[in-house]
């Protein structure tokens, strides 16, 4: 092992239900906003309606070619380079690595080929070469004219936060002078479908860590972040955001689809964020949790953060899920950003939704309506995925 | 720190055939998870090891080409047809299924990944572990690629592809780790990189490369068989002391370079 080269994060962008950007996002979800609509019209089976977060189409680039997951990503990273005062032509200089998770965008799942194929009446190939030209982080690679690593993390929904792990490495080890990280999903038939048969979908507003929470609410959007290797950023003299201070992963080995009840997995991988940090829990000014509004999620997360012993008197500890859904692969990357920012803010606004908070956990989220300032700059942003995958991320603020 | 290639398997889906003490595990799992979870204890059992360790310091990071889209059609079949998915097909349709599989039999408590790319799926992967070892959190890694495929995706290369040879499902599993042994004895990795290029996403369907050993080079045309064919030189070539492996496709290159002593 070697010491390793802070990381600086030069840039972020978002984009989700919240908002079209970071700031109208951050402003919206401080003033409580639910920003969902009623979906049914075939997303889910039968008559079944649900809240779902949807991004408007006129906050994504028009590119006929890309798919909408694609259009997230672009969305998000065109902020996050405007806010590192890059332009395109600044990045192809560079060594530019892109990690990326998603669930729904490296799938095929175009219907109408996939009715004209079943049926032999032999489809029309522009779907099935549009799939083929899809891969989210080989696109944005070409699109953006770059060279570098690249990886498609499909790691569910922890994938946002476990590129965003990859592209920190690959920075300390010197595969790339700047890296993309975060994650992109749209919404699709397909997780609406089967979210719904697994009966994790509430058909009323989502409600994580709440008592009378019904299950999770799915959304789209992405969240990503623009690193760099501290030591670049101060001789290109760039602005700096915040650091990703350390990053953790860790399996249940409990089960194939359920997290472990005491989230042990996740208490590893919380153990590791912080070792590679180099930071002690007490330092930790406030947890995003992935706090999906599951009753099996958020009493995992709960008994872990208890387990670790973090205080909830002094660490705050939301979800703001309630403001964008839960988006799957772009999950990560946009609770990354909003964790910067709340750090560099020094505020934390309560889990929308949560009016009652579950009075059997181990420890206590903050509700809904409440704001908590604080001084210290260090917090953690933390998913939980299908197939007991763990993984945490402790980000510093810079104040700014 | 030396990275070694502990143990290496492979095997194609006509030559599955899933052990006794795996049966319970995999009674409901579709293939690409019964590939990985084999592949895996095969590797284990090649490394001379127990499947039943704990192995709290073990990573997984599973490469793939296309993922589970036979099982994804098969949901896609239920949603078309306006049924009810079925939970146990949606479960197993996550792309990262099959590693929550093999963490949950294997007992793996390190990082799990999925990683997934038209090309080079498990030299990306290759790449990835080596660098969560070299990073100390992990000082033993499997190192998958699994692929099943699809009829559908089978159907389109009959159309679009010059070579219509069927793809053959398979994994191919290594098991790295932070060198322990006596110098000698097990090929480390001593040099890596991977250099992609602009390519046609029609090309993707034909999968031609060149893999060329040191002592030869095989012409292969399917998104498994680089792996499996440098997997297989290092069980068959003991004698070797170098192993410079150069794999050269329309999406780019990959150079690998394993060293003994």
């Amino acid at each position: 092992m070697r010491d390793l080269l802070p990381i600086t994060v030069i840039g972020y962008g978002c984009v989700s239900a919240a908002g079209r950007n970071a700031e109208i996002a951050s402003e919206n979800i401080r003033a409580g906003v639910a920003a969902h609509v009623p979906v049914a019209d075939g997303f889910f089976p039968g008559d079944f309606t649900a809240p779902c977060f949807l991004v408007r189409n006129e906050w994504l680039p028009a590119i006929s070619r890309f798919n909408r997951t694609i259009l997230l990503a672009l969305a998000a990273i065109k902020e996050a380079l405007g806010r590192a005062e890059m332009s395109v032509a600044d990045l192809q200089k560079k060594r530019v690595g892109i990690a990326l998770g998603t669930t729904v965008g490296c799938t095929f799942h175009n219907e109408e080929y996939y009715r004209q194929w079943k049926d032999g009446t032999g489809p029309d190939s522009g779907p099935l070469f549009t799939y083929l030209a899809s891969n989210i982080s080989h696109v944005v690679q070409e699109y953006l004219g770059v060279k570098g690593p690249r990886l498609v993390i499909t790691n569910a929904c922890a994938s946002g936060t476990d590129a965003i792990g990859v592209a920190k490495r690959w920075l300390e080890y010197g595969l790339c002078d700047i890296a993309i990280g975060g994650g992109a999903d749209e919404l699709s038939r397909v997780a609406c479908h089967g979210f719904k048969s697994l009966m994790l979908v509430s058909r009323e507003e989502c409600r994580p860590f709440d008592r009378d929470r019904k299950g999770l609410s799915l959304g789209e959007g992405s969240g990503v972040v623009l690193l760099e290797t501290e030591k670049n950023t101060l001789a290109g003299k760039k602005n700096i955001y915040g650091w990703i201070r350390g990053y953790g992963i860790a399996g249940d080995a409990h089960h194939p689809t359920a997290p472990d009840p005491e989230g042990r997995g996740l208490q590893q991988a919380l153990g590791k964020a912080l070792s590679n940090s180099g930071v002690t829990s007490e330092i930790i000014s406030m947890i995003n949790a992935h706090g999906t509004g599951t009753p099996a999620n958020d009493l995992a997360e709960t008994n872990a953060l208890a387990a670790m012993g973090f205080d909830s008197a002094t660490v705050p500890v939301v979800s703001t899920k309630g403001a964008t859904g839960h988006t799957l692969g772009a999950a990560g990357g946009l609770e990354a950003v909003f964790t910067l920012m709340a750090l560099n803010k020094g505020e934390v606004t309560g889990t929308i939704g949560c009016r009652n908070p579950d009075p059997k956990f181990a420890f206590q989220v903050l509700p809904a309506a409440q704001n908590v300032s604080f001084t210290g700059r260090i917090g953690i942003s933390q998913s939980l995925a299908f197939g007991g995958s763990n993984s945490a991320l402790v980000i510093e603020g810079a104040g700014v | 720190m030396r990275i070694s290639v502990r143990a290496v398997s492979g095997h194609y889906l006509e030559d599955l055939c899933i052990p006794a003490e795996l049966s319970r595990y995999l009674r409901r799992a579709d293939t690409f998870i019964q590939l990985a979870v084999v592949a895996a204890f095969q590797t284990f059992l090649a490394a001379g090891e127990g499947y039943q360790n704990t192995h709290d310091d073990c990573g997984l990071i599973l490469g793939t080409t296309f993922g589970t889209m036979e099982t994804n059609f098969e949901v896609l079949d239920q949603i078309v047809a306006g049924q009810q998915a079925s939970p146990i097909l949606f479960s197993h349709s996550v792309f990262n299924a099959a590693v929550g599989y093999m963490a949950t039999i294997f007992k793996i408590r390190g990082c799990a990944l999925t990683v997934t790319d038209f090309s080079f799926p498990f030299f990306r992967a290759l790449q990835e572990a080596s660098l969560a070892l070299q990073s100390g959190t992990i000082t033993r890694c499997l190192v998958l690629q699994v692929e099943t495929y699809s009829t559908l995706l089978q159907d389109a290369r009959k159309t679009h592809s010059v070579d219509t040879h069927p793809w053959n499902p398979g994994a191919v599993c290594w098991l790295l780790e932070t060198e322990r042994e006596e110098p000698g004895t097990t090929f480390h990795l001593d040099h890596f990189e991977i250099d992609t290029c602009t390519c046609d996403p029609l090309d993707f369907l034909s999968y031609h490369e060149t893999v060329d050993l040191g002592n030869r080079v095989e012409n292969t045309c399917a998104p498994l068989a680089a792996a499996m064919v440098i997997g297989d030189e290092i069980s068959c070539g003991k004698d070797r002391n170098v192993l410079d492996c150069k794999v050269e496709g329309v999406s780019g290159k990959v150079r690998i370079i394993l060293k003994k002593g």
